[in-house]
């Protein structure tokens, strides 16, 4: 465990510069160390899109993003070399996300899904705008049925269909077996395909 | 998967292809995290007193000198606190900056983390990047020694007030960072108030105040956002048109203002 010892100091300066390499994969079985900077350069497309799908309203997603590299970069120092990378800052999303949803839910507890602005997501290279349209309603839809799963079905959810991770490489992130993995998804699987179910029936009904 | 319909396997790949990070909004991000990040490592080198303002500069670039001069407006203004351990066996001075920077782990979390547990060394006060880990290890140890002193938005006069409290363990050592710290202060507050200035619609007084910085700071740290919130304001007065914006644009492909020189210029055709 290559941690700095207590009593260390940790300056932002010598915290960019104590590693040196760039993202490592999400086994991360040889974790590689990183800059802060290339690590976030690396990841905050995942965490941006992973915070959203998560449950994070659009107008706090830049917050939340922010939370967690300055958890990252505080952290930085101290990780463990060992550590894979990507597991390490989704556990941290992860963390924060899950405390940005509890407030949420104290201050309003009919909260649903917020609606997605088209005019904050970037247009895919190669795509129409109507196919960019659809896909962000998409995303909404996706969001809003993702609302229904509990804490730890949507993640594992979102990181096998959204993020198409395999059971090993969740397991990974997450900190669990394998098979708690695939058992979780199974469920999760059936609540979301409930969910769908019933806002199709909702919509079938409504166009009546 | 059997447990999703062809429906649902549909939205979810539409879903997928969805959102994409767009490079403005990646900028934006990145230069808000920075500047809490160069916020929390000012306050710190202030305390340290060895090192010079100069050298805070730990970012290159125009953003990085409007960090570090964003950094100490936040320091000094946005609701940060400032304690001073004035202990006698502490020879240098060390700020506990900034409620400005959230703390999203729980109690169990900084148990966890080993350089929390240490309030009386070195990185108790390095930790100030993290004032949620740092101020309660510090106030927990040394409750007498700390005098946590709210700081209103003051321009610049907490800082002065910080730099003043540091040059009196050490002032040899700290003149040029007072001096600094003041000279950064002022052309930070010109900017931002023209800034604002700027956003409240009113060019004339942003030009006023860019030209006032222009005169006092003519090869001050932040002569580049100088000329570029100059762009903007001459924009909206419709002073300079496209292809006079597209050149300066061109000139300055990494500017941090690029997309709101764009935004005002186009606006003004």
């Amino acid at each position: 465990m290559d941690r700095l010892a207590p009593g260390q100091l940790i300056d932002v300066r010598a915290s960019a510069q104590l590693f040196s390499a760039a993202e490592s994969d999400v086994r991360g079985a040889a974790a590689r160390p990183v800059s802060f900077e290339s690590l976030y350069e690396a990841h905050v497309d995942f965490v941006w899109r992973n915070a959203q799908r998560l449950g994070v309203a659009d107008e706090a997603l830049d917050d939340i993003v922010q939370q967690v590299f300055l958890v990252v970069h505080r952290r930085l120092p101290e990780v463990a070399s060992d550590v894979p990378v990507k597991a390490w800052v989704f556990g941290i999303l992860s963390h924060v996300v899950r405390d940005y949803r509890r407030g949420r839910r104290r201050k309003s507890p009919h909260h649903s899904a917020p609606p997605i602005d088209p005019a904050t997501i970037a247009e895919p290279p190669g795509k129409s705008p109507f196919e960019t349209l659809a896909r962000s309603e998409a995303l909404s839809v996706v969001i809003d049925l993702l609302s229904e799963l509990s804490d730890d079905k949507r993640e594992i959810f979102v990181l096998s269909e959204l993020e198409q991770l395999n059971a090993q490489e969740i397991a990974t992130l997450l900190g669990v077996n394998p098979n708690t993995v695939y058992s979780r998804l199974r469920v999760a699987r059936q609540d979301f395909e409930r969910a769908a179910e019933r806002a199709r029936s909702r919509d079938t009904w409504r166009l009546r | 998967m059997s447990d999703l319909s062809p429906d649902t396997n549909q939205l979810l790949e539409l879903a997928r292809g969805a959102e994409t990070l767009s490079d403005a909004r990646r900028s934006q991000i990145k230069a808000s995290l920075l500047t809490q990040i160069a916020a929390g490592g000012l306050a710190m080198q202030v305390g340290a007193s060895s090192v010079g303002l100069g050298k805070a500069a730990w970012l290159s670039g125009p953003i990085g000198k409007l960090v570090s001069a964003v950094a100490l407006v936040s320091v000094a203004g946005a609701g940060v606190y400032v304690g001073v351990r004035a202990k006698a066996s502490q020879p240098r001075p060390q700020l506990v900056a900034s409620a400005s920077l959230r703390e999203p782990f729980t109690p169990q979390a900084r148990a966890a983390n080993p350089t929390t547990s240490e309030p009386a060394s070195e990185p108790a006060a390095a930790e100030l990047a993290a004032p949620g880990l740092a101020a309660p290890g510090l106030a927990a140890a040394e409750p007498a020694a700390n005098a946590a002193v709210p700081s209103p938005m003051a321009n610049g006069k907490a800082v002065g007030a910080a730099a003043r409290v540091a040059t009196a363990n050490a002032p040899a050592a700290t003149t040029s960072v007072t001096a600094n710290a003041d000279t950064l202060a002022e052309e930070t507050r010109l900017l931002r108030d023209a800034d604002q200035a700027l956003r409240a619609g009113n060019a004339e007084r942003a030009l006023t105040l860019l030209d006032e910085h222009a005169t006092s700071y003519p090869h001050g740290a932040l002569a580049p956002e100088r000329n570029a919130e100059r762009m903007v304001a001459r924009c909206q007065l419709g002073q300079i048109d496209a292809s006079s914006a597209q050149a300066y644009l061109a000139a300055h492909p990494n500017s941090a203002f690029t997309a709101r020189i764009r935004d005002a210029c186009a606006a003004s055709r």
